[in-house]
């Protein structure tokens, strides 16, 4: 979607004020009433050390700007087709930098923020997990799409026939692309279609975060991981 | 002797091994014991433990929780019930405070064939680590190497209080396989070993700060550098949020420093 009309829907015309320099979006804007700062990556790029420093950079800018002050909500706007491959970045480290951005999305919520994802093209795999999957409640936009490898690079690597892996998807929710297969597994908290109102459902949002993670829950209502919270909570109430 | 190599020790010897004598007991129940059901769909082959061993033990006075990967079982993956198990035992640490946790990882990330149920999975194995670390529980992770830390491992790893790893073990997100199998071997030559090693080997971690301990693939030399991390750890705790601006630092210096080269 271009990110004007993406802007508009979700903040209202004359609601904002969000610069894109390249792939990477910063800015604020009025939700509801009240100031978030809004943090984000566009057009499906590929987030590398320097992209995943900024973004860290931008969060870290934030939380000590409202160190004495109200903790504005950040609101993530995420699309990425997954991390950058090359030698260059495995050699900076870029696992570093990705655990760095989790950590202060997380440290964010911790100091007061509530922080939001919105999907609004591609999550893939560790950008997913260290970006779009980290705020307290993460929405997808109709249409965007959430995997962890696409079927034929998949393919490739684990030398399993294409039209093999496209059947297992068809059977399996587990292994297939979509937000929808992510929806009942807990990882994507709210699913905003086309012709939902995107600013209430933001307001919304941002009045459901919380540092709890309750996607277990979501799992088990949603019948998609029946195992997982019983062995969770097995495990958390064993006696000392 | 083969027996005081630690990266030979199966997953469960490894943190039997690191605990004082008779200490270690692993946590069964039936409720733990489910194979995955997605590799039984798949008609795939199954393990009651699914890839990862829990439990407690003590080394002197230090009360330990413990999880070890089994690098041998799809690579250590992370899988829904694998996934579960970790959670339910940092969420246990959470409330019963050990003097730490020790999280022997041998993973190459999430278990392609049920790659969606596992990523969630990390991920809330993530925050529950980190609630850990917000409260300066030490969680200090162990790369022994067969697999070494890869994938979403790669990224849990590095949330950790402190990195072990052994001279031979490797870390990073993409494995050297995967980027030359999608970029070409121009990019990445996987079956170079000294390229391999020079890129994601621990002595290069070691080097650019992405890891604060190395030591010998032997039992006692990784015992002894758990024993003087807790201490450590004891007498001056991490906290969560001068670490993150620290190493903010330390991130820019070194990406300007490579642009610079």
């Amino acid at each position: 979607m271009n990110s004007e009309l993406l802007f508009n829907k979700l903040f209202g015309v004359g609601n904002y004020y969000i610069t894109i320099d390249g792939f990477f979006i910063e800015g604020h804007a009025k939700v509801g009433g009240i100031n978030t700062k809004v943090i984000g990556t566009c057009r499906s790029v590929a987030i590398d050390t320097a992209l995943a420093l900024r973004i860290s950079e931008v969060i870290l800018k934030t939380i000590e700007e409202d160190l004495n002050f109200d903790k504005r909500p950040i609101i993530f706007l995420v699309d990425t087709q997954g991390h950058k491959l090359s030698r260059r970045e495995e050699f900076l480290g870029i696992n570093g930098y990705f655990a760095h951005m989790a950590k202060c999305i997380f440290l964010a919520g911790r100091m007061g923020h509530k922080t939001v994802s919105i999907i609004h093209g591609e999550a893939v795999s560790g950008c997913f997990l260290a970006f779009g999957m980290m705020p307290d409640i993460v929405c997808a936009l109709e249409g965007s799409k959430i995997y962890v490898m696409d079927l034929k690079v998949m393919s490739k690597i684990t030398k399993i026939d294409y039209d093999i892996l496209l059947k297992l998807a068809e059977e399996s929710p587990v292994f297939a692309p979509g937000i929808d297969n992510f929806y009942k597994l807990g990882g994507v908290h709210e699913i905003w279609k086309e012709e939902d109102d995107w600013n209430e459902k933001l307001i919304q949002a941002i009045n459901k975060c919380s540092n709890y993670d309750n996607r277990i829950e979501l799992a088990q209502e949603r019948r998609g991981r029946i195992h997982s919270k019983t062995i969770i909570d097995f495990l958390k109430n064993m006696k000392g | 002797m083969a027996g005081n190599i630690f990266s030979s020790l199966i997953a469960e010897q490894r943190i039997y091994q690191i605990c004082d004598k008779d200490t270690f007991k692993k946590i069964t129940s039936p409720i733990l014991e489910v194979p995955s059901p997605h590799l039984q769909n798949l008609n795939l082959p199954i393990d009651e433990n699914d890839g990862v061993i829990i439990g407690s033990g003590a080394i002197g006075s230090y009360k330990l929780l413990l999880i070890s990967q089994d690098g041998s079982f799809y690579g250590g993956s992370v899988g829904e019930i694998h996934g579960a198990k970790i959670k339910g035992i940092l969420d246990y640490a959470l409330i019963n405070h050990p003097d730490a946790v020790i999280f022997v990882i041998d993973s190459g990330g999430v278990r392609l064939q049920e790659a969606n149920a596992g990523l969630v999975a990390l991920s809330e194995v993530m925050k529950s680590l980190l609630n850990l670390r917000y409260v300066s529980i030490p969680v200090i992770a162990i790369i022994p190497g067969k697999i070494g830390a890869f994938g979403g491992m790669g990224i849990l790893a590095r949330l950790c209080t402190r990195i072990i790893m052994t001279k031979h073990a490797k870390m990073g997100l993409s494995g050297p396989e995967v980027i030359e199998t999608l970029k070409g071997i121009e990019e990445f030559n996987s079956q170079n070993k000294d390229i391999v090693y020079e890129t994601v080997g621990a002595i290069q971690r070691y080097e650019i700060g992405e890891i604060d301990i190395i030591c010998d693939d032997r039992l006692d030399s990784v015992r002894y550098e758990i024993i003087k991390a807790i201490t450590e750890l004891k007498d001056n705790p991490v906290l969560l949020h001068e670490e993150i601006f620290t190493e903010h630092i330390l991130l820019k210096e070194r990406i300007n420093k490579i642009k610079n080269e």
